[in-house]
């Protein structure tokens, strides 16, 4: 494997253990925000893209993992403002995954939401982050994140009553 | 005690289903192949062209910004993150001369939270020194001051215990458990009072020592919490709280579950009381189908909706949310206002942002300014602002579109005003960090907390000359 310049033998030993030890995770994150596999891929890659040209200057190995995830999720939630420089879009993606679910009427209604409320869900009650945490990660004002998440509760409450 | 919603556990069940999603085979090698032997840029093909006119503007733009950097005192803000990494917020409300470093670590957030132990930092001479008056903990909020600066308060939530053995295994309080601190002599000393809980989403406001919580649900100690929204009052710096309404028959709040929400692009929502009587709630939705800002006379037992009368001829017929007022000394208040449409329910694309203008305490808004000049306008759902009285207001997080730009390029930058959003400058340091909290204590001098380095560390910034050069102030 050609190295990157710049990088020494033991940076890309401890890069290729944090790919192989993360991607899978950070994918499956990058999946349930963006909720399409390639663009699922594409974050992930762009992840590690990242992570890679700044390696050297993430001093303590055990904060990796928050790094890469950090990075990830502000991706997921950049994309499109990045290619139109505008506001969030409608961000209801299409990408059904293969219905290996056993709740339909939840995964639709998770669906409908936004990339926002998709992350701090996800984040919150998968990942076990607090909301001031999932705010760090999104790049956003905790108060920002607990209404993502308020109105992403209120969203389910409304689609599962009826 | 609250209920969880009943779907909770559905939902974490669907969560942990997804988290098997797997890539496909090969991944791994794959981003190793491509990530790993690219010496200076070679990008997979889709991404060359981009990188090829991003490797131009890069060497032009850190060429110019060390340049820039060095002459401006922003040099030592590097990329590279501090191994000391601290979570900062600036106190408003107070001169801005307050810091509370907290206790929440994103380099902690994949172990289990260890007690949140946040303390606040004061200075007076523009932080040459600090002093450390509270160590408190929790989950930092707010914190609110009287006009004379003697007597503030200051609270928390605490949200992640009980916890089990790892961080996945913490779970949400049923219902928020606030906590205030208060001080009546310039935070030399401060008061601990007992935590109460308020349902979950509580929006917090406090003008000295009278606060007011509303709070999702109507939660009385030692009973069933009730479905809708409530509010909630402290005259005593958060010593005691009263029930004042249950806050019903609100449209603007027809949400379900008597619910308020965020709407990405117009901030956020946000309880604020000018004085015992007269407060207003952002709802965040649009004003054609509910009012999007709930005004209230009487103390928060009866609310009706907020109008304004002059719409610009450049936004008639176009949708509008109103933001929160911004209380003004003597009576003087401002109000933004976001023309646009609505593309989902979650999201409102903002065509045009204007602020209204009070000279009698937020009764009436009236001449309108557009937040715009110079071709630079604020973007984004995550802009920050400060107005520091009628005339002298700073926004960052801005697009300014420059000749044969297709899409106008956001970037740390922060634009002026000192006459009301009649002409504005804009500062756009190179390499600055971003800026996402931003207090001023006169035209000339402000505090600004920011994010640096791959890792988003929080440093604290000083400006002398009205934003236009920061440099970082240590704390300690």
């Amino acid at each position: 494997m050609a190295m990157a310049s710049g990088a020494v033998v033991g940076d890309l030993d401890a890069f290729e253990v944090a790919v192989r030890s993360q991607s899978q995770l950070l994918y499956s994150l990058a999946r349930a925000i963006l909720g399409d596999q390639q663009e699922a891929e594409d974050a992930v890659q762009d992840t590690m893209e990242i992570a890679w040209r700044s390696w050297r200057s993430l001093r303590d190995p055990q904060r990796r993992g928050a790094w890469l995830k950090q990075i990830c999720v502000r991706r997921c939630l950049r994309v499109k403002r990045r290619l139109f420089g505008l506001l969030p879009l409608s961000e209801q993606d299409h990408d059904p995954r293969p219905s290996s679910t056993s709740d339909p009427d939840i995964e639709r209604a998770f669906r409908r939401l936004s990339r926002h409320q998709r992350a701090v869900i996800r984040l919150h009650y998968h990942d076990g982050y607090s909301l001031d945490e999932c705010a760090a990660l999104m790049g956003c004002r905790p108060g920002t994140a607990r209404s993502h998440l308020a109105r992403a509760l209120a969203f389910f409450r409304q689609e599962l009553s009826t | 005690m609250m209920n969880r919603d009943p779907f909770e556990p559905r939902l974490r069940r669907y969560l942990e289903e997804g988290a098997n999603d797997r890539p496909r085979a090969g991944f791994e090698d794959r981003i190793l192949r491509l990530v790993t032997s690219q010496p200076s840029g070679r990008l997979s093909a889709p991404r060359q062209l981009v990188a090829a006119a991003s490797i131009v503007v890069m060497a032009v733009g850190l060429a110019a910004g060390v340049a820039y950097l060095r002459g401006h005192g922003l040099a030592g803000l590097g990329p590279a993150p501090s191994t000391n990494t601290a979570a900062l917020s600036i106190g408003t409300g107070g001169g801005g001369d307050w810091v509370v470093r907290r206790g929440v670590d994103l380099g902690t957030a994949t172990q289990l939270p260890s007690p949140t132990t946040n303390v606040l930092y004061h200075t007076t001479n523009g932080g040459q020194t600090w002093q450390d008056r509270l160590t408190f903990q929790g989950i930092y909020d707010g914190m609110s001051w009287t006009t004379d600066g003697r007597i503030g308060v200051l609270w928390t939530f605490e949200m992640t215990t009980p916890c089990g053995p790892t961080a996945r295994s913490c779970n949400l309080p049923p219902g928020q458990v606030v906590t205030v601190y208060s001080t009546a002599d310039a935070g030399l000393h401060w008061t601990q009072h007992s935590p109460q809980t308020f349902g979950n989403f509580a929006l917090i406001s406090f003008r000295g020592t009278d606060g007011w919580v509303l709070s999702q649900q109507d939660v009385a100690q030692g009973q069933p919490a009730k479905p809708g929204p409530a509010l909630y009052r402290t005259t005593d710096g958060g010593a005691t709280w009263s029930h004042v309404s249950d806050v019903t028959g609100v449209t603007g709040m027809a949400l379900a579950g008597g619910m308020w929400g965020h709407t990405s692009g117009v901030g956020e929502t946000t309880l604020e009381f000018a004085d015992a009587q007269h407060g207003w709630l952002a709802t965040g939705l649009e004003q054609t189908a509910s009012p999007s800002l709930l005004e209230t006379t009487d103390g928060g037992k009866s609310w009706h909706g907020v109008t304004v009368a002059e719409v610009p001829a450049a936004v008639a017929g176009q949708q509008a949310v109103l933001g929160y007022p911004i209380l003004l000394s003597n009576g003087n208040a401002l109000l933004p206002v976001f023309f646009g449409h609505r593309t989902d329910p979650n999201n409102f694309s903002i065509t045009h942002r204007y602020i209204y203008s009070s000279s009698n305490g937020g009764s009436t808004w009236s001449n309108p300014v557009a937040l715009s000049a110079n071709g630079a306008e604020p973007t984004g759902n995550e802009w920050q602002n400060f107005y520091l009285d009628a005339n002298h207001w700073w926004f960052t997080a801005i697009n300014q579109r420059s000749a044969g730009e297709p899409v106008a390029q956001s970037g740390p930058a922060i634009g002026r005003t000192t006459d009301g959003g009649k002409s504005w400058q804009v500062f756009k340091p190179k390499n600055a960090p971003t800026i996402l909290q931003m207090t001023f204590t006169d035209g000339d001098h402000g505090w600004a907390m920011a994010i640096t380095g791959p890792d988003n560390t929080n440093i604290l910034l000083r400006t002398t000359d009205g934003g236009a050069n920061w440099h970082q102030v240590q704390v300690p």
